[in-house]
């Protein structure tokens, strides 16, 4: 398989959003709008659609983007026909906070937790904005403004502004987002070199997948093709929970800054376990030639990387896991909102620091939905039925493994580190479905 | 394929960590050696798969019975965690030829499967040599319509018990090695002295058999 561009894909009609990778450094925003006249939405549509890029048209020097997604609520207030809607995959109708038993939100990150209008039927349409810097990203939200002129039957309801924290790390003091999957006929390259293309059907709606199959298109053609489904989620970090955590059970500094790359599977520079095991390398961290080209096949105790880390866990690559790994890939994207908690305190301070995360895949079901349920909250997968994912799962008084010689670490008592403010399933429309929409006369 | 399937496996019954799953299937006329032959070639590749090999696949037993006077085929299978999500996983693990193997002697292939290989563009014959070219690609391209088939002729099961269901295969292939190796320590004439120690209290609870 080939990354190069066309293969019949028709990259021209892909929002480019869905598949670029974020800048670095970025400044970005998140902004939920709820649509009480379906005609002034449509009208937005027609105005914001010209100013979105197609992967074919994508300026990777530019880097600025713009991405438009609905949620199933949102394609209902513009008034898509009913029997449209009917062809969308039952977990996309049904929204985020009802999956929420399912995937994994429960207790503090259960539903009625949430900050409104998140999970709500208000969320309609979901604009994400990115740039390398904030003046950049000052003229996408410019446009955007201006699109919403005059339309007062489409109200901002949510607004999440996000930026690349210091040294470029998440809020727990992580390089993150380095790995970006190959995808057949998109031109943009994976991270990881030892990793065969992905088909585009994994991806987007409309073309071959893993399973040979082809990826369901919502119906019309013209709506449901050569788009994608995004979960978005606003992840709270406990940045200071995780410090203390660390710092109760390991011996000295080194220990403590061994012990959470073991839990998150990276050094802080983003270098990888599986090629530094020892120490931190952030050159080798700083490099996106070299920091996402490994294996775990060569470690399949977990030696180096633990079998049960975070970073182990959501891509668990050639390891010998239950499954079929490649079925289960999805493009992961992180960015920072909120202020960092400065180095060394062990203290919350009660500011609301996390995570914006972005799912993006053709396959709700088979990736997010999967992947939260078996790799996140579940080990059966890897072996541990008692064990969750130690930085992300829902973790009450859980455990984890660092295997070690000659004797391994066992953790217990682990609290959640991070809990789900809030989130939503969108679909992520080709250009020619946006117009389709912005056309509608229901 | 341009159509698309969304019915979802069905569920089967779990106990801990492990699910079942059982189809039924109608066999052909005159087809029942066959069948019994294709089921058992199919074990028999799963033997020969190296125990990381099946843990990838998550099976943890699966049988054929032929029964009512060889005109029916009951498929039954335990998984290790849930069938449902892991479904396209078993296909691609297991490996599709082998599904295909039995399954075309029965009835649902024709009725079923047939009409979905039609609109993929055919497929000149399933048997005969499986070396060919393109025969792979062409079995592996009507992946989505034996998954429907499977899930379409799936009955839960009433009741079902395991009494290792708390267990994964790699903990049960773990404590076989952890015991092999506290097997080979109690040999060692200096066992008893070794485990005297107050850490190793819960391992000499164990050595008096």
């Amino acid at each position: 398989m080939s990354i190069e561009k066309g293969n019949a894909l028709e990259i021209d009609d892909i929002q480019a959003a869905a598949l670029e990778p974020r800048p670095t450094p970025y400044a970005g925003a998140y902004l939920a709008l709820r649509i009480d006249d379906r005609r002034q939405g449509r009208e937005l549509l027609r105005r914001l659609t010209p100013a979105l890029d197609s992967v074919a048209a994508f300026d990777p020097e530019r880097q600025v983007s713009l991405a438009v997604a609905l949620s199933f609520q949102g394609l209902k207030a513009l008034g898509v026909p009913e029997e449209s809607l009917a062809t969308f995959p039952e977990e996309f109708r049904e929204g985020m906070a009802a999956r929420a038993e399912y995937i994994g939100d429960i207790g503090e990150s259960a539903p009625e937790n949430w900050e409104g209008p998140l999970g709500s039927k208000d969320v309609h349409l979901v604009l994400g904005g990115l740039a390398p810097d904030a003046a950049r990203l000052e003229t996408v939200l410019l446009l955007v403004r201006d699109a919403l002129r005059d339309l007062p039957g489409v109200v901002a309801i949510w607004q999440q502004d996000v930026h690349v924290g210091p040294d470029e790390k998440e809020p727990f003091g992580f390089r993150d987002s380095i790995g970006q999957p190959a995808i057949e006929g998109t031109g943009i390259p994976g991270t990881n070199p030892y990793e065969e293309p992905l088909r585009a059907g994994e991806f987007i709606t409309g073309y071959k997948d893993e399973t040979h199959g082809i990826t369901p298109v919502p119906q019309p053609e013209v709506l449901g093709r050569n788009g994608t489904y995004v979960a978005f989620r606003k992840l709270h970090t406990r940045v200071a929970d995780f410090r203390q955590y660390l710092r109760d059970r390991a011996k000295d500094p080194a220990d403590e800054e061994l012990l959470a790359a073991k839990f998150v599977g990276r050094w802080p520079s983003g270098a990888p376990l599986a090629l530094t095991p020892d120490k931190d390398d952030p050159e080798l961290g700083a490099d996106p030639a070299r920091n996402n080209a490994f294996m775990y096949g060569d470690d399949p105790e977990g030696l180096k990387c633990p079998v049960g880390s975070h970073a182990r866990r959501m891509n668990p690559r050639d390891a010998v896991v239950t499954g079929e790994v490649r079925l289960h890939r999805m493009i992961r994207r992180g960015t920072t909102y909120g202020p960092p908690l400065p180095k060394g305190v062990l203290e919350d301070d009660g500011a609301d620091r996390g995570i914006m995360f972005a799912f993006v895949g053709a396959h709700l079901d088979r990736q997010f939905e999967f992947v939260q349920r078996q790799w996140v909250n579940d080990g059966k997968f890897i072996g541990s039925p008692a064990e969750r994912d130690p930085l992300i799962g829902v973790n009450d008084d859980g455990g984890f493994t660092v295997p070690r010689q000659p004797i391994r670490r066992r953790f217990k008592g682990l609290p959640p580190f991070v809990v789900n403010r809030g989130g939503e399933y969108c679909f992520m429309p080709g250009l020619s479905a946006l117009r389709w929409i912005a056309d509608l006369d229901t | 394929m341009n159509a698309t399937v969304t019915k979802k496996a069905g569920k089967g019954a779990t106990d801990g960590v492990v699910s079942e799953m059982a189809t039924y299937f109608h066999i052909k006329p005159g087809h029942e050696q066959e069948c019994a032959a294709a089921c058992q070639r199919m074990v028999e590749a799963l033997k020969q798969a190296p125990m990381a090999a099946t843990i990838k696949t998550g099976l943890r037993d699966t049988r054929h019975v032929i029964f009512n006077n060889g005109t029916e085929l009951l498929w039954a299978t335990t998984f290790e965690t849930e069938w449902e999500p892991y479904i396209d996983d078993a296909f691609l693990t297991v490996g599709f030829e082998h599904f295909v193997d039995w399954m075309q002697h029965t009835t649902e292939w024709d009725t079923k499967i047939a009409p979905w290989i039609e609109k993929s563009g055919g497929l000149e014959s399933l048997t005969g040599d499986k070396t060919r070219e393109g025969f792979d690609e062409h079995i592996i391209a009507n992946m989505a319509g034996m998954r429907w088939i499977l899930q379409d002729g799936q009955q839960k099961a009433t009741a079902y018990w395991n009494p290792v269901s708390s267990l994964t295969m790699s903990e049960i292939t773990k404590a076989e090695r952890i015991n092999a190796a506290f097997q080979e320590v109690l040999d060692d004439p200096a066992a008893e002295e070794a485990l005297q120690h107050p850490a190793l209290k819960p391992l000499l609870a164990q050595a008096a058999s």
